[in-house]
């Protein structure tokens, strides 16, 4: 679906010395608060990425996943392009193809699905794609 | 009198594929003539909603002007679950609330859209506030929930009781839709929902219930069949966007409606729609003298793709599905 379709452009991999960047546009059709951000998980050739391997950047803020929860009053608007920076080794090379797998799950504040639960809206893509 | 208009939220496709300006879309809506009313949802069309500056809150009521637009309502958004902690106490709606109410007088919009979600309290306590700023409150109707809703009662009786020109509903039309869009269905057995799962989905949509039960049904039988996750979780957009409540419940709150959301998913080049009953609900609506707009909100984009439809050409459809039947009643 097109919430789906956009998340990722083709030229979203960037090799970088001590992995790769990852571009990320939000699932979603609004502006969401960063305490949204619920799931965040990367596969490069099959191999997962580690968590805490994972920083989350947007408008020159970098943020560990786990410090976004409380991150409430920061705002991702909707056309605003997040960065997933991540270490890996070994790096990936410029040029270089992979397999990568990102899923994504953003916690809807205003859609409750259950008594103080929210919908999750998780989107899985994946993409063959070429590091710039 | 009944006035058509387009949300912005119609073009959520072209807004994301990140080709327009705010200018250029809304540019755009009135070349193709899909006034005169313009809705937008805040938090989608302007950047630090709802802090709005000075500078951009003159822009936005002078490209409206010049494009012979009238604003006419701000979907505005109660994110109860802003915190992951602990949902937004009733203080803190009223504040989430006011904020936005303000942003609304600025904008130059008649009317503010007000999800509900339950408490009562926090519309009573807003009252005022959107009173004082001359807009008027319009708690939205939206599927699961529908007129004939127990929670929807306690928002009418509020209504009645208080009696304020400044509080009244918007329906919108997912409420009582007559049944999921085929090309929803086909879409998602695209993407890989099996056949049999899609049929169990339209049933469970069917049935009364909470819906969360219902998509609850719906998933353990699809897991069974072994689908996967995503097209499961996908799914759960068929019970929060559509709802099958009775269309015929909206006359009895018809004189407290403030606009409409005349929400649809597929309208076909002969103008036939398979999922909404457009004839029905415009009858209700002339027939209770409603007086305001009836705003197009295609929300096919929850499952289309840009390439496979055009935002601006369903709300074309719509605007001329809506004429037609607006003549004939």
């Amino acid at each position: 679906m097109t919430l789906e379709a956009t998340v990722l452009a083709d030229d979203a991999l960037r090799a970088t010395p001590d992995g790769f960047e990852l571009d990320v546009h939000l699932n979603w059709y609004r502006t969401l608060p960063l305490s949204s951000v619920k799931t965040v998980e990367l596969t490069v050739d099959g191999e997962p990425i580690e968590r805490d391997a994972i920083v989350f950047s947007l408008a020159g803020g970098d943020h560990a996943l786990d410090e976004l929860p409380a991150r409430w009053q920061d705002w991702w608007f909707v056309l605003d392009t997040a960065t997933l920076k991540v270490r890996r080794s070994p790096p990936l090379e410029h040029g270089q193809e992979v397999d990568l797998r990102l899923a994504l799950g953003m916690r809807i504040p205003y859609i409750l699905v259950g008594p103080e639960t929210t919908l999750e809206q998780l989107t899985v893509i994946e993409r063959r794609l070429t590091a710039r | 009198m009944i006035r058509l208009g387009t949300s912005l939220f119609s073009l959520t496709n072209e807004w994301l594929s990140r080709h327009y300006t705010l200018e250029q879309l809304v540019a755009a809506v009135a070349e193709r003539g899909l006034g005169p009313g313009l809705e937008i949802v805040g938090f989608q069309s302007l950047r630090s909603f709802p802090a709005v500056e000075e500078g951009a809150a003159s822009a936005f009521r002078a490209l409206l002007e010049r494009h012979e637009l009238e604003p006419s309502c701000l979907g505005s958004n109660l994110d109860v679950a802003l915190r992951v902690d602990r949902l937004l106490t009733e203080d803190e709606q009223v504040d989430y609330l006011a904020a936005q109410i303000e942003v609304a007088r600025r904008l130059g919009f008649p009317v503010m859209r007000v999800q509900h979600r339950g408490s009562t309290e926090v519309l009573e306590r807003a009252l005022p506030l959107a009173e004082r700023a001359d807009v008027r409150l319009g708690v939205e109707i939206h599927a699961p929930l529908a007129a004939d809703h127990p929670s929807v009662a306690l928002v009418v009786e509020v209504i009645e009781r208080l009696g304020s020109p400044h509080l009244g509903l918007i329906p919108d039309w997912s409420a009582t839709m007559s049944r999921l869009p085929a090309a929803m269905l086909d879409k998602w057995r695209r993407k890989g929902l099996p056949a049999e799962a899609a049929e169990r989905l339209e049933a469970e949509w069917r049935r009364d219930g909470p819906p969360h039960e219902r998509y609850d049904a719906f998933a353990a039988f699809a897991r069974e069949l072994g689908a996967a996750e995503p097209s499961i979780a996908q799914a759960r957009l068929a019970f929060t966007m559509c709802g099958h409540a009775d269309p015929a419940s909206w006359r009895d709150v018809v004189s407290h409606v403030v606009h409409v959301h005349a929400k649809f998913y597929d309208v076909d080049e002969s103008l036939a729609d398979d999922a909404v009953p457009h004839e029905e609900l415009l009858r209700i609506l002339a027939d209770g003298g409603y007086d305001g707009y009836v705003s197009s909100e295609w929300e096919g984009s929850a499952f289309f793709d840009l390439h496979e439809r055009d935002g601006f050409e369903q709300v074309r459809r719509h605007h001329a599905l809506c004429r037609r039947l607006l003549g004939a009643a």
